[in-house]
């Protein structure tokens, strides 16, 4: 077979060593600096850098990546010299991070957290209007094209380091935290650890927050001062409980302190309850959050003797006071 | 108060010789206006563009009303074990949104047009109105236009108020109630309204409008108009609502009450009602981004079975007991209503419970016919 090759005018390999690479400069990079390099490394280690690194010709005296900042960190912790390179031409900053976006589409699903650098640094570094942004960037990077979204990934853009690393690792809900932003570091770190503790799913996640963040607002304090008062921190530490019961714990210490005259009229109404001495198989209910006027009793037997029983004995303790003190309850 | 000067007005082609269109344009001689065939492009637009509802709210659309103007207040819809008592109200709704920026206000969470709209054809309004009206002369109406906007906010450039006024003064079985949190009254103290409309505020207090109702009037300038609506003949309403339970609000509101039935003498008021706090889960989310020091979603609010957050039932109990002993106190005779409420906690606060929400209704109205 006869290969036709024709050689491109601009383009042409280099072997560059890794010296004359400035490390530091990440203009065009999208990805975190921090994202680990997982199996890149024993690919290198294996096979060599198998797709150079794109550079351009700077300003400064050393070349600048354009594409390839994971392999060059991969490159630098293997100690290689000298890698393959193709080096470009300097073009307005905006055209080659325009280029490298849309390679990056091109090859590989964007993370979350990339679209949100691209799209901040296209309007903080690069200047685009919110307009050009929403209309020629959002629906490129498969994102609804509305401010909402917008401003969105550029709040994504500007959490701290150890939130989007827990986001990245999928433990944390972007919701979650976006929300978590608003905490100082210390309280992030915490609520980031707590998450990874008990494996919380995304409802987990915003009902954890959202009695914590109620909870410290309406006592002006920090998340480890409700932590500790509302006894969260002693269900934490027992060793004796299986993670699910503390968790269970936790929420339950939470809500009595977030909803007090609703905890309070619960344990009366449970105490109440138990009072009646009802038969077992019979339960009375109250409506939902004592919502309503009607106070419900379900009973089931498996013989008409057996009902008639259930019903006698239901009787003698629906003659109690007990149940006038409930029905005061609604 | 902070007056509503909007950046651009929108202009339906339909409406542009309307009166309403035209006093509103007097009014704003430097606003741009922008003439548009439909309000569907600038919905289409708002979409897209999903601006903040403080930006959209820059950008005052005059409209034609297609649907009906002229409706039964939705609080009268729900029915069964979820419903509430309701006082058997009609709504005109000749505007929608409000630049006023109450941070509780639930049209945040309800309004799917962002921008401020007045209906201009009132033609159509009048039309509506005289029919239904005629069409039920064994019917007593209580109608407002305080449901999707505030009554007064725009009458400055409006002044849709005065022939709302007019009209209802000629009505035998119906009145009108402009309820408000502005100090606009200009428009009203000369008309003829042979005590058919009543001027209603709601009220909170000064700590809770300072902090919560942004851009509204001071309670102070507030009960001011309230006196020379008095002065002017007008029978007059308070609305405790939304109603907050904070760490102070018991001192608060007896204050208020105090300063408000001091102030305004008790043969004028046609009512007073009361509601606490209560919002769809939606605008609590909305709050907290829009209003983050708002105290309100900090409030013992569970979710009730209007499917609403409301403060837990003996809370809200204790408030309305409060609120009405004080009234009780310093305005002995009033009438007071609760409003959008569950049967048994009026029998708790009130001791009954109307039979009907027409009997409710019909008693409010009699007072003032």
């Amino acid at each position: 077979m006869k290969v036709l090759m024709r050689k491109h005018p601009a383009l042409s390999f280099s072997l560059v060593n890794t010296h004359e690479i400035d490390s530091e400069d990440r203009t065009y990079a999208i990805t975190p600096e921090w994202h680990p390099l997982g199996s890149l490394l024993t690919s290198i280690q294996a096979v060599g850098l198998l797709v150079p690194l794109w550079l351009e010709q700077s300003q400064r005296s050393q070349l600048r990546i354009i594409s390839g900042f994971r392999r060059f960190k991969a490159v630098q912790e293997l100690g290689i010299e000298e890698v393959p390179c193709v080096v470009v031409p300097q073009r307005p900053p905006i055209e080659t991070f325009v280029k490298v976006l849309w390679e990056n589409i091109g090859s590989r699903e964007l993370s979350e957290l990339e679209k949100a650098a691209a799209v901040h640094k296209l309007k903080v570094r690069f200047g685009l209007s919110e307009s050009e942004l929403i209309t020629q960037f959002l629906p490129v990077l498969g994102v609804a094209a509305n401010r909402h979204h917008l401003e969105q990934y550029l709040d994504i853009a500007q959490l701290p380091e150890s939130v989007q690393q827990a986001m990245a690792t999928g433990e944390l809900h972007t919701d979650v935290a976006l929300a978590l932003s608003e905490w100082r570091t210390g309280e992030q770190d915490f609520f980031i650890q707590l998450v990874s503790t008990y494996q919380m799913g995304r409802n987990k996640q915003r009902e954890l927050f959202e009695f914590l963040g109620e909870l410290r607002a309406l006592n002006g304090c920090e998340v480890f001062s409700v932590w500790d008062r509302s006894g969260a921190k002693a269900i934490h530490e027992d060793q004796r409980l299986s993670p699910q019961d503390q968790l269970a714990g936790i929420k339950s210490a939470l809500r009595s302190l977030r909803y007090p005259r609703l905890s309070e009229h619960e344990k009366r109404f449970q105490k109440l309850r138990k009072s009646l001495k009802l038969p077992s198989g019979v339960k009375l209910d109250v409506p939902r959050y004592f919502e309503g006027s009607q106070i419900e009793i379900k009973m089931g037997a498996d013989s008409p003797a057996k009902l008639r029983e259930m019903v006698r004995l239901s009787d003698r303790s629906l003659d109690r006071k007990e149940l006038d003190q409930i029905f005061e309850l609604l | 108060m902070k007056d509503y000067q909007p950046e651009i007005i929108y202009l339906e082609a339909s409406v542009r010789y309307a009166p309403v269109t035209k006093r509103v344009l007097d009014s704003l001689p430097s606003a741009p206006v922008e003439m548009i065939d439909s309000s569907m492009t600038l919905l289409g637009n708002a979409k897209e563009w999903n601006p903040s509802r403080s930006r959209a709210k820059r950008s005052l659309l005059l409209a034609e009303q297609k649907g009906d103007f002229f409706k039964a207040c939705p609080g009268q819809q729900s029915k069964g074990e979820t419903s509430n008592v309701c006082c058997n109200y009609y709504v005109i709704n000749f505007a929608s949104n409000c630049h006023m920026e109450c941070s509780y206000c639930y049209l945040q969470a309800y309004l799917n047009f962002p921008h401020m709209v007045v209906y201009a054809n009132s033609d159509k309004l009048f039309e509506e109105l005289e029919n239904a009206i005629a069409d039920h002369p064994e019917q007593y109406f209580r109608v407002g236009t305080g449901e999707l906007a505030d009554s007064l906010a725009l009458d400055a450039l409006t002044a849709y108020s005065r022939p709302l006024v007019e009209f209802f003064a000629e009505q035998s079985n119906a009145i009108l109630e402009l309820k408000t949190k502005t100090d606009c009254i200009e428009n009203l103290l000369d008309l003829n309204h042979r005590g058919h409309t009543v001027i209603a505020w709601s009220l909170n207090p000064s700590f809770i409008q300072k902090t919560e109702e942004h851009k509204t009037a001071s309670i102070d300038e507030r009960l001011m108009a309230a006196r020379l609506c008095v002065e002017a003949g007008y029978p007059v309403a308070f609305h405790f609502d939304p109603i907050i339970h904070y760490s102070n609000w018991k001192e608060d509101y007896r204050d208020l009450i105090k300063d408000t039935l001091t102030e305004i003498p008790s043969e004028s008021i046609a009512w007073i009602s009361l509601g606490a706090l209560r919002m769809p889960d939606t605008l609590k989310r909305v709050i907290r981004k829009r209003f983050p020091s708002s105290i309100l979603p900090l409030g013992e609010l569970v979710p009730a079975s209007d499917g609403k957050l409301r403060y837990f039932k003996p809370i809200r109990t204790e408030i309305y007991h409060f609120m009405r002993s004080c009234i009780e106190e310093w305005g002995p005779g009033v009438p007071v209503y609760a409003c959008m409420e569950r049967p048994e906690v009026w029998s708790k606060v009130f001791g009954r419970c109307y039979p009907s929400e027409r009997e409710l209704g019909n008693s409010l109205v009699q007072v003032v016919l």
